[in-house]
């Protein structure tokens, strides 16, 4: 309270007069006083008022002497081992804990270059040491759990005769333990009107009205830090953060939390990969992917398919992408598993709906995987074991303070366990999969970063004893970063995916074959980043991206393989793209994010394309012409402007009306014969006779956060209508077709849906309940017949679940454990069902339905899980953590996927269910 | 410990599994559709057109279209008319016919309750005579087994897509041919007791079964260096089938497809074939070229088509390959029951055992019965021996 009052009068206090009493020379001696009976003292002899919380000075005591000393030298002897701070203005002695007062601010001081350091103003004093040294603020902050709190900081000096009103704070934030920067944190005015993030090397800049702005941090994972500013001026203000141990406090997943309310953007959300640890996941598996399903608009065809669908988009229109280069199929174990590793990852971006216009070549969302930057002081390391796999990571400082290395590895034990089986098929069986992370990130000087990213996952299973499928995913990018100054940053990127697999097929005969498919991309990005003025907040570039496929080869294995030797032709195309976003702050209400993308794609030789006759089902016989194309010749261009605009406007404190328009174009479309996306899929590039698809979003949603940010509601609706989506006509061959063109079909797509999130951040209960209702529909309506899906009307997509609720709950007990609880019910997915049985060329077949008429029963199924946190003593050697949860408790057969299967010349009928019984887990987490 | 990786182990093969059961099929739905099989082909005979309606899922059998007017027309305006064989349900040509070159065919069906439905026209494609059909030893996925093989030289030809079909006839020879007829008479029915009355027969030793094949057997020289079918495999019997036993023939028939034609045949073939457990194919409906006079929506499923087709026939036998002697295809043990008893009763009208051998020892009856697959032709097969039939 005195503290507030304090910061009511120093507002009021004229700062005309200077020094007075103050000046005096003082004479006094201490000997083992109390700290508050010497500050009575020196009252006393300068006749000067002191204002202090008592409290601060409990239990201090000082000895000490001074002789004709002046107030200064004397205040700083006796505070000298304290965290207090004093300030002289007018005759008054002000004590303050745990802060400075800025009352001069160096010329340059808000130069770039200063930011990131630790001395700030002549010296005074510094953030960081303030923190450690500070056993009081330590004992506060720890009591107050997650929540740091800390005093008033002046900034700038008042200037009478400015006429601004609003002031420039910019700084820098870093993690109080490693110095790394952090990113993504939200730093916001607690009355909710400006908002700010910190980019990637922890820099933030906000713009703030003059006087009194009480902010607050907000990152999953970190203590929060309430910051009371005074703005008097343009000014820095450096932060350190701690990490929140104690997480099972902590909130499950949040999406930036006033971005929720204050970002422009509609439809994104992060997912902080520590923060999600105490949901119950099936086989222990920490899986930020598997957590972004839990979320409205997020949905999978179901367990065993590894792609995502997102806002009624199909499945190969999310771009995955992991420290700035693509990754195709970011699952193990056809879906079962997610290949990014959780204990290197610092978070996951999804943007559901606007999508920023640097990102670009995917119709619906952009999954933007984000590796953490490694410790630069210490060995640090994180570790679990389950039943399935074992996980390490380490982060490994390379040049103090400046350049680490982050690693993580990971990989399953389920091939051993499967050699030590007993039945033979199984112990010829094969299942394996790893993937492995290497990040070395070096701020080489003040202007300049480097950041190098290579990651490899693979994955070897065998279903029949005589094939292997493999498959893998190598990402590699290196990023440089540079400032220009403080409003002008620069980065350069060159990124390059592959996505490869491989089946070998070995039995005993003749047909023995292995089959490959590659598929490369290579690409170059400059971003720059430009900060206008208070208004505008440029962001621009370009970029540009090589595709190179190889869609299929065979060859034989061994001399007797009557395999013949066959390749595709291989694909290649050159997709490149100029943008430029403006996030334009209009007034304290408005702000607009408004972004233009122009994209080019041309398919490139060399290459023979087949023309056909217009009006006639593309065959083989509908061929009218075969041109020839020479090596690096353009087949065919396609291009467009694409809209990224989206705006935020405040309806009141915490609360806000958003809305967005996204246009997308994608020019690699991914072909599977499947109603869900497999690995074995291939990905085919627009050319002479398969246009690009294209999307038209729009999206519009109303956030309000209530009581201290305990609730956040959202209520979100989009429609978006696509065209020129590819779908293939029925049981049609996709692998080693020369001619892939008159087996596709490219119709239009609609889907809209409502969505629904209600979370709760703070207390004992903490989780988020979501319930989306949507619908995607897709129309296959070709002028022949042949290219018609059900007689050209509009039909559910395989993944168009119209129902969707989700509960993720975490009840903290105590300080150690916490319960969690995940609950899921979905409509069933659409499936095409046989409506009748008949004989042809004597074998039983059946008749199936239109496309996707039926559905399958409604999925639900509900987690538990208990997590027991190790002590939480800050010497241990490692902090442990461990998860038991049980998945399905119900044991809910849930279908997957229902077929028929013509044998022996009758029909038969499967059920394939995953987890179909509830299964227990225990995960072993460390930390150190 | 142990436990440990037995509750490791069940992961895994939950995991492996994912669990993928056979469930009895259930109707959700029913839609009663006319399905239509039909190819007329270059030999000058009576064709044939096959009429069905679809059936429930969980009925049995077939629901053959009967009381249907059934023509086909062709482009130089001749129309040739079918009538129900009553025996198989097969619409017959009244007269025999070929399809010949350049011309085009139409079928032309009203059904009984007076739909008219149409084929497009459909034309011949050139003949391509089969080349060679042989058999091979070959071990096929850790079997050993006959294959029989079709090589077709199409270089100079235009047709690249082949069907096949065949028809495998073989000799069994009886383990225990039947000698006598019986007939039960005197029957007491009190005391159980009855005279058996024994008519000697002439004996059949040898039987010709034919069987035809059954699926869709396609291939296409398209996707070849050379426009040539080479070693395509028809047929596999393992070497422990007992049809080897004797004397074995195949006759392969090729059929030259139209795409049309090829792609609807191998979409059915498809369909029927499950692909990954966990990614299941997109199935659906299929549409031929047959469709419905009066309503575009209604749906038929079916295919009419012209082929011009080729066959060959090889013999065989397990010795050609050095194989074992093949068993017989079921167990024959014979069994050697006295006097007219309740035994002999029952297992001679209620387990169809035949009496292959009677004896009296010392004026006591003993008869030597035996399953009928092992004494009796007609039980399975015939005992005329086929036209084409060379030993």
């Amino acid at each position: 309270m005195k503290v507030k009052l304090l910061v009511i009068l120093f507002l009021f206090i004229s700062f005309s007069k200077m020094e007075g009493q103050v000046d005096r020379k003082i004479t006094v001696s201490f000997n083992n006083t109390p700290l508050k009976e010497a500050i009575l003292q020196l009252e006393e002899k300068t006749k000067t008022a002191f204002f202090f919380n008592e409290i601060w000075l409990n239990g201090k005591f000082v000895t000490k002497s001074f002789n004709q000393q002046g107030l200064r030298n004397v205040l700083d002897g006796i505070l000298e081992n304290t965290t207090i701070n004093y300030f002289i203005k007018d005759e008054r002695v002000i004590l303050l804990n745990n802060s400075i007062i800025y009352q001069d601010l160096p010329t340059g001081y808000f130069h770039v270059d200063e930011l990131g350091k630790h001395t700030t103003t002549d010296g005074k004093m510094e953030e960081e040491n303030l923190i450690s040294n500070a056993p009081i603020f330590q004992e506060q902050f720890i009591s107050s759990t997650a929540i740091q709190k800390r005093s008033i900081i002046t900034i700038g000096r008042q200037n009478p005769n400015s006429q601004r009103t609003t002031f420039t704070l910019s700084g820098h934030i870093t993690n109080q333990v490693t110095s790394e920067p952090i990113q993504n944190l939200s730093l916001s005015i607690i009355n909710g009107s400006k908002y700010t993030i910190t980019d990637a090397n922890g820099y933030y800049s906000i713009e703030l009205q003059q006087g009194i702005n009480r902010l607050e941090t907000n990152l999953l994972g970190f203590r929060k830090v309430y910051q009371t500013v005074i703005i008097y001026g343009n000014g820095t203000l450096d932060l350190e953060i701690a990490e929140n141990v104690e997480a099972l406090e902590e909130v499950i997943v949040e999406s930036n939390r006033d971005a929720n309310v204050q970002a422009a953007k509609v439809g994104s959300v992060i997912i902080n990969s520590e923060s999600i640890k105490t949901i119950p996941l099936v086989l222990g598996e920490r899986d930020l992917l598997k957590v972004a399903t839990t979320l409205p608009g997020i949905k999978t065809v179901g367990e065993g398919s590894s792609g995502l669908n997102v806002r009624g988009g199909r499945a190969d229109q999310n771009l995955f992408i992991l420290d700035d280069a693509v990754v195709f199929n970011p699952v193990h174990f056809l879906g079962l598993f997610s290949a990014i590793n959780p204990f290197t990852t610092q978070n996951l971006e999804i943007y559901k709906a606007s999508i920023p216009a640097e990102f670009g070549g995917r119709l619906s969302s952009v999954f933007d995987i984000e590796t953490k930057s490694g410790n630069t002081e210490k060995l640090s390391g994180e570790g679990s074991v389950g039943p399935i796999t074992a996980n390490i990571a380490l982060e490994i400082p390379v040049v103090e303070n400046k350049a680490s290395l982050v690693t993580g590895i990971r990989a399953t034990y389920a091939d051993y366990i499967l050699r030590s089986l007993d039945d033979e098929q199984l112990k010829n069986s094969e299942a394996s999969f790893y993937d492995a992370i290497l990040k070395y990130s070096h701020d080489v000087n003040k202007n300049n970063s480097v950041a190098g990213t290579f990651y490899y996952s693979s994955d070897r299973f065998s279903i029949t004893s005589d094939s292997l499928f493999g498959y893998s995913n190598r990402v590699a990018s290196v990023k440089w970063g540079h400032t220009f100054s403080e409003r002008s940053r620069a980065t350069l990127i060159f990124g390059s995916s592959q996505y490869k697999y491989d089946i070998r097929y070995e039995g005993d005969a003749n047909t023995d074959f292995d089959f490959g498919y590659v598929l490369n991309d290579n690409q170059f990005k400059l971003n720059l980043d430009n900060r206008l003025n208070d208004k505008h907040k440029l962001s621009y570039g370009l970029s540009s991206k090589l595709y190179v496929t190889d869609p299929g080869m065979v060859k034989p294995i061994g001399d007797s393989s009557d395999v013949e030797e066959k390749s595709v032709q291989r694909e290649k195309g050159l997709e490149s793209a100029l943008y430029l976003t403006d996030l334009f702050n209009v007034n304290d209400k408005m702000l607009l994010d408004i972004g233009l993308r122009y994209s080019f794609y041309a398919a490139l030789g060399r290459s023979s394309q087949k023309v056909y006759e217009e009006g006639e089902p593309k065959s083989e016989n509908s061929v009218k012409e075969v041109k020839n194309y020479t090596n690096n010749e353009i087949i065919k261009t396609f291009g467009g402007l694409e809209y990224r605009i989206s705006g935020r406007y405040l309806l009141g404190k915490d609360f806000s009306l958003k809305a967005g328009f996204n246009r997308t174009i994608q020019y690699l479309h991914l072909l599977t014969t499947n109603t869900t996306q497999s690995p074995t899929d291939i990905w085919k590039l627009s050319d002479l006779n398969i246009a690009p698809q294209r999307a038209d979003n729009f999206s519009i949603g109303l956030f309000k956060n209530y009581g201290e940010n305990d609730f956040e509601i959202s209520i979100e609706s989009y429609y978006k209508k696509m065209n020129d989506l590819l779908d293939y006509k029925i049981g049609a061959q996709l692998i080693l077709n020369d001619n892939i063109e008159t087996e596709l079909l490219q119709g239009e797509g609609k889907a809209y849906g409502v969505e629904l999130l209600v979370k709760k951040t703070k207390g004992r209960l903490v989780g988020y309940m979501g319930y989306t209702y949507s619908r995607a529909m897709i129309r296959l309506d070709g002028e022949i017949e042949e290219e018609q899906v059900n007689n050209g009307d509009f039909f559910s997509a395989n993944f168009d679940k119209p129902h969707d609720f989700s509960f993720v709950g975490n009840y903290r007990f105590n300080k150690r454990i916490s319960a969690s609880v995940n609950v899921t019910y979905q409509t069933g997915r659409p499936i095409t069902y046989p409506i009748g049985k008949f004989v042809f060329a004597n074998e039983e077949q059946v008749v199936y339905s239109d496309r996707n008429k039926y559905r399958i029963p409604d999925y639900y199924r509900l987690d538990l899980g208990v997590n027991i946190e190790g002590n939480h003593k800050r010497k241990k050697l490692a902090h442990s953590f461990v998860n038991i949860s049980v998945y399905n408790v119900l044991g809910r057969n849930n279908p997957y996927s229902v077929f028929f299967v013509t044998k022996d010349g009758s029909i038969k009928a499967y059920q394939t269910s995953i987890f179909s019984i509830p299964i227990p887990t225990i995960t072993y987490n460390f930390k150190f | 410990m142990k436990k440990i990786k037995n509750i490791l182990i069940y992961f895994i093969l939950l995991l492996l599994i994912g669990c993928t059961e056979p469930f009895p099929i259930q109707d959700i739905d029913f839609e009663d559709i006319l399905i239509v099989e039909s190819t007329i082909t270059n030999e000058m005979k009576q064709q044939r057109v096959k009429l069905s309606r679809t059936i429930s899922l969980e009925s049995f059998g077939q629901n053959i279209e009967k009381n249907a007017i059934v023509q086909i027309e062709d482009s130089n305006g001749t129309t040739f008319t079918f009538s129900q064989d009553t025996e198989t349900g097969d619409y017959v040509s009244d007269e025999e016919f070929q399809a010949v070159p350049n011309i085009s065919y139409t079928l032309k069906i009203k059904t009984g309750d007076g739909r008219g439905y149409i084929s497009k026209p459909v034309q011949i494609p050139a003949a391509v005579p089969i080349e060679r059909v042989y058999a091979e030893l070959i071990s096929e996925n850790g079997k050993e087994g006959i294959s029989v093989f079709v090589d077709t030289d199409n270089t100079n030809g235009s047709g690249q897509y082949f069907r096949y079909e065949y028809e495998e006839t073989y000799k069994v020879k009886l383990p225990n041919p039947k000698t006598f007829d019986w007939e039960v008479v005197n029957y007491n029915n009190f005391s159980g007791s009855y005279e058996l009355e024994l008519t000697q027969i002439e004996q059949d030793f040898v039987c010709y079964s034919s069987v035809g094949s059954k699926g869709i057997v396609q291939t296409s020289s398209g996707n070849l260096g050379e426009n040539k079918v080479l070693r395509f495999p028809v047929r596999f019997i393992d070497k422990g089938d007992p049809v080897l036993r004797e004397r074995y023939s195949i006759i392969v028939k090729q059929y030259i497809q139209s795409l049309e034609a090829y792609t609807f045949y191998s979409i059915l073939e498809n369909l029927g074939n499950a692909g990954s457990l966990l990614s299941p194919g997109q199935p659906g409906y299929v549409t031929g070229n047959v469709g419905s006079e009066t309503n575009a929506e209604e749906k038929v499923l079916g295919f009419f088509e012209a082929s011009s087709v080729s066959s060959q026939r090889i013999y065989f036998d397990y010795n050609y390959f050095g194989l074992e002697l093949p068993p017989y295809f079921v167990e024959c043990e014979a069994e050697i029951i006295g006097g007219p008893t309740e035994i002999l009763k029952r297992k001679l009208e209620f387990e169809g055992f035949q009496i292959f051998f009677y004896e009296e020892i010392e004026l006591k009856a003993f008869y030597h019965i035996a399953r009928s697959e092992c004494s009796e032709c007609t039980s399975f097969s015939t005992n005329i021996k086929p036209d084409f039939w060379e030993d």
